[in-house]
Order: structure tokens, then sequence, then C-alpha cells
């Protein structure tokens, strides 16, 4: 770069430094950098703490994962190899303390737990941790930050597992297999293996997982999972380092792309207040530039100018962005905390340089533009002033910045499917709430038709450039939207949802009960009042075989078909379809039919790719059952009844002894309900529904919190785009201000005047931000969860008195100097630009 | 001409300095004029001669650094901005060179919005007066065109109309032919004569146009921050 270049780059700088345009463009590049570096840093952090922990992360180099305890024979093999090995078993269960009860996560495990990685535990919460080799001993465990709070339990405390009384030793920090805490709605109990037994919690069709786990020389590790693959064949679900990684990666992937996607948006409402204060900076430098050009410099010069002075203000921009949210990623790791079993590691730079490039890239991608028109202004307009230059085409203006938006958006999604279908929805949806804009407008404008002057200068100064009002309520309504979102739509939805289940509504399943239990479970029901007992029989079944063909997880995609063919599957028994469930397609069974048919609920049979018609062979202990599909239903999940995906005729079974699952209602005043049933039913798992709801409020909670620091970036956008407009209009309401006064207007008048302005901006967007919200919830209600979300007058109130009192104040604020301006100032300074 | 014996705006002393740099430019220079009702004035002068701060200043838009302004016996320079903006309702109307109309109002909200801003009047009047008042200029067919859709003279008219709507007692119009043809600023002229003439209005015009200038009962000049009269000269 010459520099003739560099000196007068700098002398411009120095000059419009503070001018409103470039502070608006700081702004905006700072908001939409410290959103995005906030969210990159954080995952950033989440996925290095994943791919740091590598065997760690499964507490040994392979594990070999069952719904049935492995045979002792595959154990003794890997030690005939030279492996170390370990087991661990998992399973569900309500544990009980002195003060109260909770659902956890129980696992047993054995002496040599873990092979890979440590454990750490802290006498009491708050207190220094310690590295531990390994597991409780008996006869004590040890539980969890979250399930500790939970039973307010310190150490010393007994805690009852199923039929045996236990002692808290410690307090359980870190797991190096624990995964993503995050998705795991049941904290974590972790017991002696060598007590399991006794607790009798497992049981035939208890659901317990359990894990061979076993560590050594390369060699011996791929040895032994070669032989156990060829002995176990489809069955054996191998979890290695590789395994787990893109497993728990896929997660935060998940996790990532929603916590980026709410960022896009703060983003792309940033890059439009760009834009616009990019394109009135450009606009105001005509005339510099063509007397630049009638001075003998190149069109050249001119660019690379201009270019430097909005590059060093992008980059001062973007570091202070990348700082602000380098600073706001460690508020988001406050706020989701738990993502990750082992210490997240120290952030990187590499989110800094990603800050960087996109706040440099956003600003010249959406000022290029109207930097060409500088780049193309005739030396001419320095004799005639009017004489501009030509503006380009908007498809060619914002080709760049389109190309930019896109591969963000890709960068993001990772998948150029989404991504089309993103940026088809998010161009659907802007235009749907310009649209609404436009609408509002309307009514606004003709609802006060005739209420006086400062009103009607009001909506006129409003009205004047019908664009970038639109540009600017559509922001500001995302952001209101937001809001709501986030404060009303969910907690309609939340009590809509439990407003229609009935009172009697059954809330705690039982889990493994035996058949010999069932009489017994009867009269206890009778004797704690728990109102009618639903029972169904479950049998925990393996699909061996479709058509004939052998099948395995292998042959499933990612996704919930391969969670689904990866574990049993539970088969129950029912003469009647019953009347939460509806068939759809085939017909049900009646007496005398053939035994051999399965009924396969419709989803789970369109994601298995099960038909009318297929043979499923299920394998249960030695035998196997097979079934034909000869009808799909509908199921009713709300219904909390037990249901089933996949349901036999009676005897089609036979030879097999089911377990039982029960649903039951317990009301909220019985106290004595659960150490009962766990006194009397120790192998019984009590899921109670309320508490796992309770626990799902407080994930969504989190989430809610993560979101809504995310939005204040949003809102902080929608005002950017609103100061955008105010400083590029600047000029223009100085000068008619200044007509104002001098036809005899008070400061009251032009104050009120503003307030109506802005406030009528406000209450556009805060009707646009509802609309959507509604809209949202509308949706969420009819597709995710079946419910009527009817229109909410608090909302809309709420989002319209909020939107026209934060715009009107923001509004006012913006605008003060240019009512306290004396008239012929302020015309002058118009005159003589 | 038959003058009113009280001078309905009365200029004493007048000096306005400004800062530029660490120098001090007298802009007027202890200016003093008198202006009669029904009479209709021109001040000519060079660019920067002060023609138009003088008219800033005795219109109250801006203070003098010395010196008094009485607008019908009151002095503006004793009022605050709120105070003047009062002092000027409904007796004071203006007409700029650019025209200075409002966009996205049409041209009868334009006239419309003086009269809305100083009188109570139902808004049915006020709409009358206002429809009258662009008869009277001949846009009696562009009253619902906004700004951008008239062309320049057509926008100096309705600055004329909106300017004698609420029939004020003094006009002050700055350069008013200055961004018209000379066709179109004949008839500017025409009309803002026709209606000094038939409501009485006093004029006191800003301006470069001969023409103009010689249409005004009294021209003065203004050089160097200092004003002298050079009628009939």
């Amino acid at each position: 770069m010459s520099n003739t270049v560099v000196r007068a780059g700098v002398r411009l700088l120095k000059r419009d430094i503070n001018s409103g345009d470039l502070r608006v463009l700081a702004l905006s590049v700072i908001v939409a950098v410290a959103c995005a570096v906030s969210v990159t840093a954080f995952t950033d952090r989440l996925r290095g703490a994943i791919e740091n922990s590598g065997s760690d992360a499964i507490g040994a180099d392979l594990v070999l994962a069952s719904s049935f305890p492995p045979e002792q024979a595959l154990e003794d093999a890997a030690r005939a190899l030279g492996l170390n090995t370990s087991r661990f078993t998992t399973t569900r269960s309500v544990v009980v303390a002195e003060k109260s009860t909770a659902l956890a996560s129980v696992k047993a495990v054995d002496a040599a737990y873990p092979l890979r990685g440590k454990l750490r535990t802290t006498p009491e919460l708050g207190e220094p941790d310690v590295e531990r080799d390994t597991g409780p001993s008996p006869g004590s465990v040890w539980v969890d930050p979250r399930l500790a709070a939970l039973l307010d339990v310190h150490r010393g405390d007994s805690i009852d597992v199923g039929a045996l009384s236990l002692k808290l030793e410690a307090i359980l920090v870190l797991e190096p297999d624990r995964g993503g805490q995050l998705f795991s709605i049941a904290p974590r109990l972790m017991m002696n293996r060598g007590d399991l037994a006794a607790t009798d919690l497992l049981q035939p069709g208890s659901l317990s997982r359990h894990r061979l786990l076993v560590s050594g020389s390369a060699d011996g590790v791929a040895r032994w999972r070669s032989d156990v693959k060829k002995q176990l064949g489809a069955a054996a679900n191998f979890i290695d380092a590789g395994s787990q990684g893109p497993r728990l990666g896929m997660a935060i992937e998940r996790g990532e792309r929603f916590l980026s996607l709410a960022a896009l948006i703060s983003v792309l409402l940033a890059g439009a207040a760009i834009a616009r204060s990019a394109q009135h900076y450009a606009e105001r430098q005509l005339d510099a530039a063509a007397l630049m050009r009638s001075v003998g410099a190149s069109r050249k010069t001119v660019l690379l100018i201009y270019l430097m002075v909005l590059f060093v203000v992008a980059l001062i921009a973007s570091l202070i962005g990348s700082l602000t949210g380098f600073v706001g990623q460690g508020a988001l790791v406050q706020i989701l905390p738990g993502l990750t079993a082992g210490e997240l590691p120290a952030p990187s730079l590499m989110p800094v340089v990603y800050g960087v490039t996109l706040g440099v890239l956003t600003v010249i991608a959406f000022a290029l533009p109207a930097l060409l028109r500088l780049h193309s202004v005739a030396p001419l307009r320095v004799l005639k002033r009017d004489l501009g230059s030509p503006a380009p085409g908007i498809i060619a203006s914002y080709a760049l910045a389109l190309i930019l938006l896109m591969v963000f958006i890709f960068w993001i999604t990772r998948d150029v499917r989404l991504g089309i279908w993103l940026l088809a929805g998010v161009a659907a949806t802007l235009a749907l709430l310009a649209l609404v804009s436009l609408f509002f407008l309307f009514c606004v404008k003709h609802l006060g038709r005739r209420s006086g002057v400062s009103w009607r200068y009001g909506i006129a100064s409003l009205t004047r450039n019908r664009g970038a009002m639109i540009a600017q309520t559509t922001a500001l309504g995302v952001g209101v939207m937001a809001m709501l979102l986030l404060t009303f739509v969910r907690t309609d939805l939340l009590e809509l949802w439990e407003s229609r289940l009935p009172p009697d509504t059954p809330n705690h399943f039982l889990l493994g009960v035996k058949p010999t239990q069932r009489d017994a479970l009867l009269e206890f029901a009778t004797r704690e009042k728990l109102g009618v007992v639903n029972f169904a029989t479950m049998t925990r079944a393996r699909l061996e075989q479709v058509n004939g063909q052998s099948v395995s997880s292998d042959d499933y995609p990612d996704g919930f078909a391969k969670r689904m063919m990866q574990r049993a599957a539970n088969l129950s028994v029912r003469s009647e379809i019953g009347n939460d469930n509806e068939l759809i397609a085939g017909t049900w069974w009646k007496e005398g039919d053939a035994q051999d048919q399965v009924s396969v609920e419709a989803d789970y049979a369109s994601d298995l790719g099960f038909k009318l018609g297929d043979v499923l062979s299920y394998r249960i202990a030695d035998q196997v059952f097979d079934l034909r599909v000869t009808s799909l239903r509908t199921v009713d999940w709300d219904s909390f009844k037990p249901n089933f995906f996949l349901v036999t005729p009676p005897g089609a079974l036979t030879g097999v002894t089911p377990g039982y699952i029960a649903s039951v209602h317990v009301d909220q005043s019985n106290a004595t309900y659960l150490r009962n049933l766990v006194r009397e039913f120790p192998n019984v798992t009590d899921i109670d529904v309320d508490a796992v709801l309770t626990q799902v409020r407080r994930l969504l909670d989190q989430l809610n919190r993560a979101l809504q620091y995310l939005f204040v970036f949003t809102i902080a956008a929608g005002l950017l785009v609103l100061y955008a407009s105010v400083v590029t209009t600047y000029r223009d309401r100085q000068r008619e201000v200044g007509i104002l006064k001098t036809l005899g207007a008070s400061r009251g008048q032009l104050n009120a005047s503003l307030a109506t302005e802005f406030a009528s901006l406000g209450v556009i967007a805060g009707g646009v931000g509802a609309f959507a919200a509604t809209l949202t919830g509308w949706l969420i209600g009819k597709f995710a969860l079946k419910l009527n979300y009817a229109i909410d007058p608090v909302l809309w109130l709420a989002g319209l008195v909020a939107g026209g009192l934060l715009v009107a104040a923001a509004g006012i604020v913006s605008t003060r100097s240019v009512v306290e301006t004396p008239p012929w100032a302020s015309l002058r300074k118009v005159i003589d630009q | 001409m038959d003058h009113s014996p009280t001078a309905i705006l009365r200029a004493r002393e007048l000096t306005k300095h400004v800062a530029s740099g660490e120098r001090q430019l007298t802009i007027l220079d202890h200016v003093s004029l008198d202006v009669f009702a029904g009479e209709t004035v021109a001040v000519v002068g060079v660019s920067g001669s002060g023609k138009s701060t003088l008219l800033g200043l005795l219109a109250g838009l801006d203070l003098p650094t010395s010196g008094e302004v009485m607008l019908s016996g009151e002095s503006l320079t004793q009022l605050d901005e709120d105070g003047r903006a009062q002092a000027r309702r409904g007796k004071v109307g203006f007409v700029f060179q650019n025209f200075q109309l409002l966009a996205g109002l049409n041209a009868l909200e334009n006239v419309l919005l003086p009269l809305e801003l100083v009188s109570s009047k139902p808004s049915s009047e006020l709409e009358d007066i206002a429809r009258n008042a662009l008869t009277a200029v001949g846009l009696a067919d562009r009253m619902q065109h906004t700004t951008s859709a008239l062309s320049g003279g057509e926008q100096q008219r309705v600055a004329i109309a909106r300017a004698y709507a609420p029939e004020p007692s003094l006009l002050f119009a700055d350069e008013p032919t200055g961004n018209l043809d000379q066709a179109t600023g004949e008839t500017v002229i025409d009309l803002l004569m026709k209606l000094n003439t038939d409501r009485g209005t006093t004029l006191f015009i800003v301006t470069h146009d001969p023409r103009l200038a010689s249409r005004c009962d009294r021209t003065f000049e203004i050089e160097a921050g200092r004003l002298k009269e050079v009628t009939g000269a």
C-alpha cells in the first residue's frame, strides 16, 4: 500500500472516527463478534475437553456394553490375553435419604474401576477435591453434587438403595466416563458392585445396563475385540474412544449448532446495522472522493483509502468484540455447568482469529457495494454536486454479503441441505415479518389519523423511509420475539400441557414388577390409596432378523433407529387395542387368530423400516419368536399409561415369564408411598414422572438462561439497527426539526412528535415480535406437543408495551441533541452541507 | 408608500461574531433597521456578506452577540428559545431557497402543519384554510401529492401557501427564487407580491435576484457586515 493511501486513510480516519456512522459500524461489529466468539470459544473448549480425554472418556481402552451381564468367559478370555478388566452395572432407582428421595442413576463399580482416567471426590461440596484410583468401598456410596443437593445429605448420612442402606462417604465431582451431563436426567450415585446383590435392584425385567471394560496392549485389545465379535455377532456392542468421542461430540455438536443458530440471528441483525451505516458513510464521502479524483487520485487509490479506513475500524472493533466474547464465554460456562466430565481446557486463540476474520469480512462484504460507489464517483461532482454515482444493482451489491452469509451458515450447520433450508427459512421469516410490519404500520397510521400535529409529524417521519422502517421493526421485532418466547410462550405451553392432563393421571411408573408380586402390589395400592393400577406385561427381546435377514445396529444410520437397535426391545401383550392407541393400518387381532403377530407403533416402524407383513424375529433368552407385523398404530403417550412400540396378542410368547410395568397415581400429600414401596418391593424401580418433569424443567431452565444470554445480543443488535437508522437520518431530522421550530413548534411538541415516532416504531416491533412468538408457540404446540396454543393477550400487551417503551426511550435519547439545537443552526448546518 | 407609524420589526445595533479557529469573525457589525407593517423590504449582498445571518436574527431563529430585535414591540433577544417560538406563532411565516418541505407529508399536510401548531380551531376548519391557501397558489389539483412528486416551482408554491396560510403579519423569505429557473422565479415573485397586496403582509426578503429586489418598496445592501439602504439606486 502506497504512502499516499496510508496518509490519506489515517487523516480520514482521524476526521471520521467520531462520526455516527463509524460509531454504529464499530458497535455493530463488537456485538456481532462478541456474540459469535462467546459461543465459539465456549464450544471450542467443550470439544477440547472431549478430544483431550481420549481413552479416559470411556474409563478403559475398550468397553463391551450389553443389556445382559456379559458372560464370565469373555472376561476370562481378556485376562488370558494379559488385559486388565473391570465391570460395572448401571440402573435407575429411587434412592431414599432421611429428608428426601430422588431418582438416581445408580452405577455399581468393582475395585478395578476405572481402568483409565481418574475419579475425583470431595468430602463436602465446596471443599477441594482429590484424585481417587478406585470407586467406593463396600458399604459406602458417593453421590454427585446434584444428587447431594436433591437428597440434602452430608458425609456420613445413610442413603437407602433398594433394600440396602449405605453410608455417604464422598461427593463425586468427576467420573471419567460420565459423558455430557447436560443431556442426562438422573444424577449419579456410585456404589460398590459387591453390594449390588443385597440391594435387590437387579431382577429379571429391571432396566439395567452392563459394561465390561478392558485395557492393555493395543494388540491384545484388538484381538479380544475380534474374538468377542466372532462369538457374539451383531449383539456385540463395543464402545471405544473413537466411538464415544463422536457420540458425545454429536450431542455437543447439536448443542453447538443450537447456540450458533441463536448467535447467527444477532450476527445477521448486526450485519443489517453494519450495511446501513457503511452505506451511509460511503454516501457521505462522495464529495471527498470526487475531490480526490479531481486532483488526480485514481479510482484504485480512492477505493484503497476507504477500504483501509473501514478495515482499521473493523479490526479494532473485532478485537474489542473478541475480548468481550472471551469474557462472555466464561458466563456461558457458568450458565451451563457439567457439560463434560472433565475440566474444560483453557480457551484457545482460534475463536479470536475466527472473530476478527468474521468482523472484518462482514464489514467488507456489507460495505463493499457502497465503497464501489465511491470508486466510480465522477470527478465532475466537484462542480455539479447533484451528480451522483449510480447505485449498483442490489444483487450485484450484496452478492458478496450473501456468499459470506451462506458460507457462515454452512460453517455452522455443516450440512448443505440444512443450510439451504435454514437460509430459505430465515428469508421467508423475514419476509413474513416485513409484511406484518407493513400491516401494523397501516393500523398505526389509521388509528391516529386525526390526532394532532405531533402525531401526524411523528407518523410521517416513520413512513418517510419505508424500507428502513421495515428493517428496524423486523430487527427489533426479532429481539422482542426472543424475549417473549423465553417468558410467556414457554410458560404458556408448559401450563397448557400440564392442564390437559386429568388430575388422576398416572404420575409414577413401576418397572420390573415380578408376576409373583402382582397381587401384593394391588394390595399395596389399596393400602396407599393409589387408585387404579394399570398393568402391562413387558418382556425384553433382541431383534435378530427381519424377513429372515440378519440385522444389527450397524445397518442403521446414526440416530433414533440405531439407538433402538443397540438396546433390547420391550414387547408387551395386549388383547384389546385400548383407547389411547389408534389403528392406522392393518387389523387388530381377534380371539382365535394366529398368535404370531405383532402390532408396531407407526413412527417406530417407519424409523426402523418395518412394513405390514414383515416377519420380525426376536430372541428372548434361548427362544426365538417369529412375529408378523399385522397392524400399525399411533399412541397417545401423554395418557401416561404404560404403552409400547411393540405389542403381541396373548399367547404369542409362550414359555416366557414376562415382567410387569404398572402405572399409578400417587397423591402429592402421600409422604410414605416411596419409602414403603422401596421397603416392600426393593426390586421395583419407581419412576416419578413429576420428578422427571422437574428435572427436565431444570435442564430447560439452563438452556433458557443460555438463550437469554444470547438474546441480550439479539436485542442489542436490534437496537443498533435502530441507532444506525437514527444516525443515517440525523441530518434530515435536524433539518425538519429546524423547519418545525421556525414554524413555531415548541420543544414539547417536538418531543411529543419524536415520542410518537419511536413509540409507534416500538409498538409495531412489539406487534411483530408478539406475532412471531405466537406463531412459534402455535407451531411448537401443533407439531411438537399436539396442543392448541391460543393467543395470549398478556403476551401481546407485554410485547406492545415493552417494544413501545424500549424503542421510545432509546429513540428519544439518541435524538435529544436534535431538539436542543437552535433552529437556525439546524437549518444552516443542513444548507451548508 | 403610506407607512404605518410603528415598526413591526425593529433591530438595534445588531452584532454577530462567530469563532473561526482562534480568530473571531464579525458577520454583522452594529446593524439597525426598522421594517413597517405592509411594506416589502429586500436585502441584497454578495455571498457570505451576512444576509441570511441577519434574517435568522430578525426572525429570532438565532441570537445576536449584542444588540436587540423587537418583533411587534416584543424583544426577542430577551426570550428563551421556546419564548421566541411562541412570539413567532401565527405572526411570522417563512419561505426558503430550498423550500424545506417535510418529506413523507403531502402538499396539504405540509400547509396544515403550521396551522395545527398554532391554532386550536377544529381540524376541518384548518383543512379548509389549507385548501384555500393551496388553491390561491394554483395547486388545487396537487393537494394530495407528496413533495417528491412535485416540481421545484410547485414545491416553492406549497412553501408559499404554507407561509401564508396562518395569515402572518410578517413573512421572511430567504432566496425564494434561488433554486428556480427564470420563468418559475417570475411566477413565484408575482405570487409573493400578490399576497402582499391582497393581505397586507409585510415581506422581508433576502435575495440575489435583482428582479425581485426591484419589485420591493425598499432595498438594503449588506457589505462587510454593514447595512445601507440603496432603494432606487
